[in-house]
């Protein structure tokens, strides 16, 4: 053994001393030893890997059958047994009982710990806790080892006491509690959750696993959701890890590090893969003086919260909602839109940008303020009206398949959760009636995946 | 490039580079436990300053100094005046790794051939390591599982370490990866 791996030996085990650090700092002057120290890093690195990913696939216990507490340092370790306790058998008898003890006692405290309470239950819920099943309430306390098991037609939320964190299960949804002992951890066995995730202690993270994904957070907002040998995650605030529980040859590493406006999927078949989040555009409302320009409402109205309350604007002034984000052309080619709100009524604006940029927005489709409404111009399945006006519908616009432009909606009314962006994508004839845009094409608008000059201008 | 091409190349650096990460981390943590989230750390912060637009001209070395620091408070909170955080060796450490970077190709050839090299272990020599390196218990504490003396642990500790590097380096050589 050569000098340097002594060194670097005594180092790994907590036991270098003051002359011995000197003289490391001498050797690793020479760029060979640096290089040789790289190499005995990365060792352990790799040997931690194989065994966490080996430990990862194998299956979960349902509870620790001793406890396990994050290892003591080794200098603590060592000080305690050999410097300083000097003890007679029957002594270390006595301090072995008592160890035992303790140890005993903290295992009994993380199998009896409160993991969370559930609240806003509805629907069937039930708690199957040591092989019996009870059905949950609010303010049912969870614990180590239970399984939430949230029929079709119910819902639940978890929460935790002193924090604003908290897991929102939908119907169909399987969640069994792990031992809190190194955070919050939980396996989602079937179903989705939604998650908004406070800012987790520095070193006792949350842990969503899936049967096949584990998902690691420490401050944030996603959704995941488990179906079939599928795990998908969509995160909108902060980042989170995602990697598989069992790697497979099909999908590689697999491991995807998944940041705010992105969604991930793992799959044991496929390759893994990262896409924007889709679905929904952002919402922002304010109440603003009648008469103001929709757009000028963010710079003169006052902003309202939840933008469900809208209804309930004080005389005199109005509410204005924008919804933005990004349109996501699903091919190229010429694209048409319209846009409607309910009834038509009120007013309504689209506006779309030639990129990500927003400075480049044009207003593409509009319908002015009607006092009378007309009845709608022909028959629709729609909800909304997109015929009733010319200025509803764009102009052909020509996008590129899997580039994102910038899009907002103006509007403002009494009913403010009912309105429609239409359009005909490529390859539908002319004459074809305007679709509803389909969810997947729509990516909400997150500050940090935005572009900078869309951020500089938020509100 | 679109904003989620950029962000997408970033994150493949990131994870192209996220053993030596680690391994920096680990190497002065020595606990892979809270490695593992001291590394997470490094990771969201670097996804936030993607987020805020910062200008991140050398990923590995931005997010080793974000590491750096993290260890110094990691170690600050803990109130441990342990000598390997003296902050000379801990640059020259930062070198070493920064002297690396050019060289990941020849890294993760190297990761796969140990990695193969830990399966062909004899039992009790894998079970040594994976009682140190993912139960990360100390010697002593391996040594009162085993029933062996803490120096007879670390011996075969080294040991064993040592035959890994060995063989990883046969194999290089017979895959023409290494002189």
């Amino acid at each position: 053994m050569t000098r340097l791996e002594t060194l670097l030996a005594r180092w790994e085990a907590g036991e270098l001393t003051a002359a011995e650090a000197a003289e490391l700092k001498g050797l690793l002057a020479d760029p060979a030893a640096r290089a040789d120290l790289v190499e005995d890093w990365l060792l352990t690195s790799t040997i931690h890997d194989a065994f966490h990913t080996a430990a990862a696939t194998a299956a979960p216990a349902p509870a620790p059958t001793a406890p396990v507490a994050k290892p003591a340092r080794p200098r603590r370790f060592r000080w305690l047994v050999w410097r300083e306790v000097r003890l007679s058998f029957a002594q270390l008898g006595a301090a072995g009982a008592a160890a035992s003890l303790a140890l005993a006692g903290v295992w009994f405290y993380f199998q009896q710990a409160v993991v969370a309470t559930l609240t806003d239950v509805k629907g069937a819920v039930v708690i199957h806790r040591q092989g019996a099943g009870q059905t949950a309430t609010n303010g049912t306390s969870l614990r180590p080892g239970d399984l939430i098991t949230v029929a079709a037609d119910g819902s639940a939320s978890l929460k935790w006491a002193g924090e604003e964190t908290s897991l929102v299960l939908a119907p169909g949804t399987r969640l069994e509690a792990r031992s809190p002992l190194f955070g919050k951890r939980f396996l989602l066995r079937d179903g989705s959750l939604e998650a908004a995730v406070a800012p987790q202690a520095h070193l006792r993270p949350m842990i969503l696993s899936t049967p096949e994904a584990e998902a690691r957070v420490v401050g944030t907002r996603f959704s995941l959701t488990a179906t079939n040998r599928l795990s998908r995650l969509a995160v909108l605030e902060g980042a989170v890890r995602f990697r598989p529980t069992h790697p497979s040859p099909a999908r590689g590493a697999g491991e995807l590090l998944v940041a705010a406006g992105h969604a991930a999927s793992l799959s044991p078949d496929a390759p893994s893969q990262l896409n924007w989040v889709t679905g929904f555009l952002a919402q922002d409302a304010w109440t603003v003086p009648a008469e103001t320009p929709l757009r000028d409402a963010p710079k003169l109205g006052v902003p309202l919260t939840t933008p469900a309350a809208a209804g309930s604007s004080a005389a005199g002034s109005i509410v204005v909602e924008r919804l933005r984000g990004y349109l996501l052309a699903p091919a190229t080619g010429n694209y048409v839109f319209w846009v409607a709100s309910q009834g038509g009524g009120a007013p309504v604006e689209l506006w779309l940008s030639p990129d990500e940029d927003p400075k480049g927005s044009e207003r593409i489709a509009y319908a002015a303020a009607a006092s009378n409404t007309p009845p709608p111009s022909r028959p629709t399945s729609l909800q909304v009206d997109f015929l009733r006006s010319p200025t509803q519908q764009s102009t052909a616009r020509e996008l590129e398949k899997g580039r994102r432009y910038y899009l907002e909606v103006w509007h403002s009314g009494q009913d403010l959760r009912t309105l429609g962006i239409g359009w005909r994508p490529p390859g539908r004839p002319a004459e074809s009636q305007p679709e509803l845009i389909a969810k997947d094409a729509l990516c909400p608008f997150i500050e940090s995946t935005a572009h900078p000059a869309a951020r500089a201008q938020t509100p | 490039m679109s904003e989620l091409e950029r962000q997408q190349q970033l994150m493949a650096e990131f994870v192209a580079t996220r053993h030596a990460l680690f391994a920096f981390i680990n190497g002065f943590v020595r606990n892979p436990h809270d490695a593992e989230d001291l590394f997470q750390e490094v990771w969201l912060r670097f996804s936030r300053a993607l987020g805020q637009g910062t200008a991140i001209a050398d990923q590995a070395k931005w997010c080793r100094g974000v590491a750096r620091n993290l260890v110094l408070h990691y170690w600050r909170d803990r109130r441990q005046e342990e000598i390997p955080f003296d902050p000379e060796l801990m640059d020259l450490v930062a070198q070493a790794f920064d002297e690396q970077a050019d060289h990941q190709e020849a890294w993760r050839g190297r990761r796969e051939a140990l990695a193969r090299c830990l399966e062909e272990l004899p039992d009790h020599s894998r079970e040594l390591l994976r009682l140190r390196y993912e139960e990360a218990l100390p010697a002593e504490g391996i040594g009162a599982q085993l029933r062996q003396t803490t120096a007879a642990v670390l011996m075969a500790l080294s040991r064993v370490r040592k035959a890994l590097k060995d063989c990883a380096r046969k194999r290089l050589k017979l895959e023409g990866l290494a002189p």
